[in-house]
């Protein structure tokens, strides 16, 4: 497992910690974190209250981890979003799925 | 961060400067063509100038050089009011500019060493700086006042009023690859006022198909702002290259032009901005006029059609690439080159069945590996622009300081020139340039006297000619003063009094060791290094200067010097079971000398007469002492070279075995200095062959009592001292 991302699994959840900072290199370790929850046909909740920098490549794999997800029948959620994951999703243009995620 | 991030940091880092040394130097050339307009500037070099400026401080700021983005900013402020047309183009402003560009040079360096500049080394000019922008030293950093104390009311009028623009955004895939960062875009995009924004989600791959370094998403944002076109534009000035970007004006106050639904066009984004000229109030005199749609920043982008796919990968045209690793590659090929020309000529040994059938194959690498060749030295071709950007200052600073009147005009900056000819080109030319300047330009009283105008020109120039590269720096000046020459040289025993010497002669005169005719030695060109040392410096890079002058009407100074260190056309001659490399582009003719021809000096130099010149002949079995069975010029060949001053020589080689491109290894590094030989090669049969140094050869030549004697058939006639 990557280092920031460690996966918890609870049941048929995978709860994922975010580290605080979301940048392009993190993107990568983000990635697979994701893609292990979504081969173990898991149900993923990331966990944004660390977070303090958000950046679009971060905010994409969020995106794709989600429609992946879906697709299979599976959810994501966020819980606790930071500032930082609030501001960035909605500057992006994410309000809405800010508030889906966070519902759930 | 982790070890490879800290390492993409310090990459970035090392690009970032790179671009500011590239992007200063444009500032600089751009910067000479406003002194030399003002009154009718053009408002692109000033757009250029404040692009530069802020594609410094853009930069800067990602890695948090606060002190170089804070004078950055305070200079930028000041280059976009002169560029709206709110600050007058004046002597004193564009030298405040000059000294602005300075300071941000040396914050430039302060901040590639990882320190800061003492304030004392900044300050004052930021003052200045704020004091022309209007802006109190406590207002600084407000993007916002572009009004100075001195405006009228209203004038910022080309950009009040509401106005509703569409914004798309489509990012390249490999947007995020080259560190830039659309959640800043966006930010920064809805500073300018309210933003709506839209992301288009339809390019999201599922999880399995996504590369996290690429980007998949786009954006639609409708902006209601006070600003204009090109303030939304330079939002996206950074990412032009990687991005399409389409702004077009949806509604304004004054024009209510509804065109939400027309489709995305150029027609659309000219009109917006075209409005803007109209709304300009008054201006100081100087200012130059706004804008045109065309000239604004990043309208290249807008200019590109929408969602062409050829668009995308063009756009990406170009990366940057260690010089070493091109060093290696060139190195290889090189190599290759001479594995290829060993091959083909062992299998020339093989039974002519297989030798047939190889000869093909021979035949394509050849000239597979020719090409190979040619594109991998085109790589490290570069436009002497990097020089010539150079020459501006030094032509303002060493004018300032001779009270003399100068412009600079240059032609041919785009010129290419491999990149380690170019790096060694700036000592001479930058010597050439301070010679013009306090030799041959005079004072503006001087000219006035001969009606000339008040102000000299200098023409730097180049061009391709032959395979070479051509510099020439001509000046209006008086020109070179013969007599005074002439004088100079008899004083310094340079030549003897009674000497019979042609105008021409005489000109050349100014490269002889020691010569100069400064009465005083200045800080200028008389600095101790003389032109003799130009030339020298000229030779060792395998090219030649000279220089030719009309009394009164000016000077010219013509260096020609090889595209490339790295290989080199010669003609392959045999010595004995020696081979020798004359460099292709000396060679003038070859000649077998009839007897009659032939006269020898009693300095123990022979001679060869060609169409009434005679010429000195070097035989090469004695410069380099070889056996040979060819001692007679009349049996073997004299190969005649064109040598430094537009002389000739004639080199004695047994015969010639044919033209080839080699690839050049020095002699210096690889082994020692040898007199006569510029560097050597390795031949297709494996052996080193020595690459003549013909100037030096020609020395020589000149003074063969230095030699062994010549073992002539008819030795009466020569007269030798033998050392």
């Amino acid at each position: 497992m990557e280092e920031g991302f460690e996966l918890h699994q609870d049941g048929e959840l995978a709860r994922i910690a975010l580290p605080a900072v979301l940048d392009l290199a993190a993107a990568e370790k983000f990635w697979t974190a994701c893609a292990n929850a979504h081969e173990r046909g898991l149900n993923l909740d990331l966990d944004g209250s660390d977070v303090e920098r958000l950046t679009t490549g971060c905010a994409q794999v969020m995106l794709s981890a989600a429609k992946t997800l879906e697709a299979g029948g599976m959810t994501l959620s966020l819980s606790n979003p930071s500032e930082a994951v609030r501001k960035g999703l909605e500057d992006l243009g994410l309000a809405e799925m800010l508030e889906k995620w966070s519902a759930k | 961060m982790s070890d490879a991030g800290d390492f993409d940091l310090e990459q970035f880092k090392i690009t970032y400067f790179e671009e500011c040394v590239e992007l200063l130097a444009d500032a600089e050339t751009r910067l000479n063509n406003v002194q030399q307009s003002i009154g009718n500037v053009d408002v692109e070099d000033l757009h250029a100038i404040f692009r530069a400026v802020h594609s410094v401080k853009g930069g800067g700021g990602a890695f948090n050089f606060t002190q170089l983005v804070n004078f950055a900013h305070i200079y930028e402020t000041l280059l976009d009011l002169m560029r709206e047309g709110h600050v007058a183009v004046t002597d004193e402003v564009v030298s405040l500019m000059l000294s602005a560009t300075d300071v941000l040079n040396n914050l430039v360096n302060a901040a590639r060493e990882g320190h800061d500049l003492p304030e004392e080394a900044w300050a004052d000019i930021a003052v200045e700086l704020e004091a022309l922008s209007g802006v109190t030293p406590s207002e600084d950093g407000d993007d916002e006042d572009h009004g100075g104390d001195d405006e009228p009311e209203g004038d910022d009028g080309a950009e009040s009023g509401l106005k509703q623009f569409e914004v798309l955004l489509k990012p390249d895939v490999h947007l995020l690859q080259y560190a830039n960062e659309p959640l800043l875009l966006i930010r920064e995009l809805s500073s300018l006022g309210e933003l709506e924004t839209e992301i288009d989600l339809s390019k999201l791959p599922t999880l399995d198909k996504l590369k996290p370094d690429e980007i998949y998403l786009s954006w639609r944002f409708v902006l209601t702002t006070e600003k204009g076109e090109a303030d939304i534009r330079e939002v996206f000035e950074f990412v032009e290259d990687d991005c399409e970007i389409t702004v077009t004006l949806l509604k304004a106050d004054d024009v209510e032009q509804e065109i939400s639904d027309a489709p995305v066009s150029d027609e659309a984004s000219d009109e917006s901005v075209a409005q803007a000229p109209a709304a300009v109030p008054d201006k100081p005199a100087g200012v130059p006029e706004k804008a045109k749609p065309a000239q604004a920043p990043a309208t290249a982008a807008a200019a590109a059609p929408a969602g062409g796919a050829a668009t995308a990968s063009a756009k990406i045209s170009s990366i940057r690439v260690d010089l070493e690793r091109v060093d290696r590659l060139v190195n290889m090929v090189g190599e290759l080159v001479i594995t290829q020309a060993m091959l083909h000529q062992q299998s020339a040994d093989l039974p002519a069945e297989f030798s047939q059938i190889m000869a093909r194959g021979f035949e394509d690498l050849g000239m597979h590996t020719r090409e190979l060749q040619e594109s991998v030295m085109a790589i490290r071709m570069q436009p002497v622009k990097s020089v010539f950007a150079r020459m501006p200052r030094l032509v303002r600073e060493v004018s300032t300081k001779l009270g003399k009147k100068v412009d600079l005009v240059t032609s041919g900056e785009n010129t290419e020139v491999d990149k380690t000819v170019i790096e060694l080109l700036a000592d001479p030319l930058t010597h050439m340039i301070r010679n013009s300047l306090d030799h041959g330009i005079e004072t503006p009283s001087e000219r006035a006297q001969t009606d000339k105008p008040e102000r000299a020109k200098i023409h730097l120039s180049a061009e391709h000619r032959s395979g070479r590269i051509l510099i020439d720096v001509a000046d209006d000046g008086r020109g070179i003063n013969r007599d005074r020459v002439y004088a100079k040289a008899v004083e310094n025993g340079v030549i003897q009094a009674d000497t019979n010497l042609t105008p021409e002669q005489i000109d050349e005169l100014i490269f002889m060791p020691g010569f100069s005719t400064a009465e005083a030695v200045t800080d200028l060109s008389g600095r101790g290094v003389g032109m003799d040392v130009v030339r020298r410096n000229v030779t060792n890079l395998g090219g030649r200067i000279s220089v030719t002058s009309q009394p009164g009407q000016g000077s010219r100074f013509t260096m020609s010097l090889p595209l490339t260190l790295a290989v080199l056309d010669g003609m392959i001659t045999a010595v004995g079971t020696e081979k020798f490399v004359i460099p292709l582009t000396s060679i003038v003719e070859s000649i077998r000398p009839t007897r009659d021809s032939l006269k020898h000096l009693s300095t123990g130099a022979q001679v060869v007469s060609v169409r009434g010149d005679y010429i000195p002949i070097v035989h090469l079995h004695r410069v380099f002492g070889l056996k040979t069975d060819i001692t007679d010029p009349c049996k073997g060949l004299v190969v005649l070279v064109e040598v430094e001053g537009g002389q000739h020589v004639g080199i004695m080689v047994d015969e010639l075995l044919g033209q080839q491109q080699v690839v050049i290894k020095s002699l210096e590094t690889n082994y020692d200095p040898v007199a006569g030989v510029s560097a050597a090669t390795i031949l297709g049969n494996g052996r080193v062959a020595l690459i003549l140094d013909l100037d030096g050869l020609y020395s020589m030549g000149t003074e063969a009592r230095n030699l062994p004697p010549l073992e002539l058939e008819d030795a009466s006639v020569m007269t030798t001292e033998q050392v």
